[in-house]
């Protein structure tokens, strides 16, 4: 049985999709078989994310209403062979499907792959129940800002609720340069409050912009980049190895050399 | 004066950074989000527990604080309410006269044997007899 991982956050653009795309891919450069599940129906962004949109026939709602089978419904990526998409519908809403349906499309499919990520959509209602009704484990993505960290403490409530124990927090889009200058809260802030083990730290990167346009997960680059780096050793760290994290605070230049210094000696 | 100047160079000086204001108002807004209490029932909460508290003692209304506070995702309540005495219909010893100091003529002496002091031997055998 391969494990099951919701990716889930309450608040919208926060990089769930993101993370989906990347850590799957990730995790197939590792030799898993891997599936990303898109979680949410009528607004489908996985597809592109991993540039897999133009192969799209069927979608798990045509699964569960016997329009087809659960293998045509796959889309194989073509990089990495083992690595499938299950699509979700665009044309339908996140109502078309309930957590009973979802339990057993992804029972179905952990029986093959080693990983099922399924990509949640925003909000708690509906969409989220599916996403989450199936899941055994939890990646709970957040920012550094203060309504995207409420809106994950609400859902990591729920998760626990749900009976969902293992969840990782990933805090994406960091801003080191604004951390060290007290303007933002940083990954020590964020986790103090959350109060969920820490899986991975992603920086706000253009490359993450530059990589959904071309459809090409960060991972794939051939040159390395920070956020392509991190997601990386997310998948690691998902996977079961120890790695450090990174050190993505600004190097000390003179000015945060003396402010140290007054720091620690007032 | 230099305190000052430096806070406004170096933000990380003082407590005041935008940081510390969101760490501060997230802290609060989730103790609340947490305990899935609305501020109705808290309020109701206070005005009883303050009643049946008010029954036996009087409060420092002042000095009173009741609030929700977080700690790694367990919510507590803390009430913090300064007794200022307790209800005279309360006290412990009742009855005439008690409330009065005996003048000190009044009690019998107590002796002291100064060689005696820390005389282990002595307690002992006290001990022994009470046993
Ligand atoms: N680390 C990052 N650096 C820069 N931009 C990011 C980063 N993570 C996500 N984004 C951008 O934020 C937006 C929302 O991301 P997405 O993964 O679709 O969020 P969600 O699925 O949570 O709604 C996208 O435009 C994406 O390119
Ligand atoms: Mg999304």
């Amino acid at each position: 049985m391969g494990r099951v991982i919701v990716i889930t956050s309450g608040k919208g653009g926060v990089g769930k999709t993101t993370t989906t795309a990347n850590i799957g891919m990730a995790l197939a450069q590792r030799n898993r078989k891997v599936v990303v599940v898109d979680a949410d129906f009528g607004l489908r962004n996985l597809d592109l994310l991993l540039g897999l949109e133009n192969r799209v026939v069927y979608t798990a709602v045509d699964v569960l209403s016997g329009q087809c089978r659960l293998e045509q419904a796959l889309v194989k990526d073509k990089r990495r062979g083992n690595l499938v998409l299950l699509p979700a519908a665009q044309n339908r809403t996140k109502d078309s499907v309930n957590p009973a349906q979802m339990r057993q499309l992804i029972a179905a499919l952990a029986k093959v792959f080693d990983y099922v990520l399924v990509d949640s959509p925003a909000g708690i209602e509906m969409g989220f129940q599916n996403a989450i009704a199936a899941a055994t484990e939890a990646i709970v993505v957040t920012t550094p800002e203060i309504s995207a960290v409420r809106d994950a403490d609400r859902v990591i409530g729920l998760l626990e609720a749900n009976n969902i124990k293992k969840s990782g927090l990933i805090i994406n889009r960091i801003r080191p340069k604004m951390v060290a200058v007290n303007d933002m809260m940083s990954v020590d802030d964020v986790t103090e409050i959350l109060a969920i083990p820490l899986l991975g730290v992603v920086p706000d990167d253009e490359k993450v912009i530059v990589s959904t346009n071309k459809g090409e997960p960060l991972v794939l680059s051939g040159t390395p980049t920070q956020a392509g780096t991190a997601f990386e050793n997310i998948a690691r760290r998902l996977d079961g190895e120890k790695v450090e994290f990174l050190d993505l605070m600004v190097k000390d230049d003179l000015l945060s050399k003396i402010k140290n210094f007054f720091t620690k000696s007032i | 004066m230099l305190i000052e100047l430096l806070e406004k160079i170096f933000p990380a000086l003082n407590d005041r950074s935008s940081r510390q204001e969101v760490k501060n108002r997230l802290k609060l807004i989730l103790a609340h989000d947490r305990s899935d209490l609305t501020p109705q029932m808290i309020e109701s909460m206070r005005r009883e527990i303050l009643e049946v508290v008010s029954k036996y003692v009087d409060l420092d209304a002042d000095a009173m604080d009741f609030a929700l506070e977080n700690t790694s995702r367990v919510t507590s309540l803390v009430a913090n309410l300064p007794i200022l005495r307790v209800k005279p219909e309360f006290y412990t010893v009742k009855g005439k006269g008690m409330s009065k100091e005996t003048p000190v003529e009044d009690l019998p002496e107590i002796s002291i044997d100064e060689s005696a002091i820390g005389d282990l031997q002595g307690t002992s055998d006290l001990r022994n007899e009470n046993s």
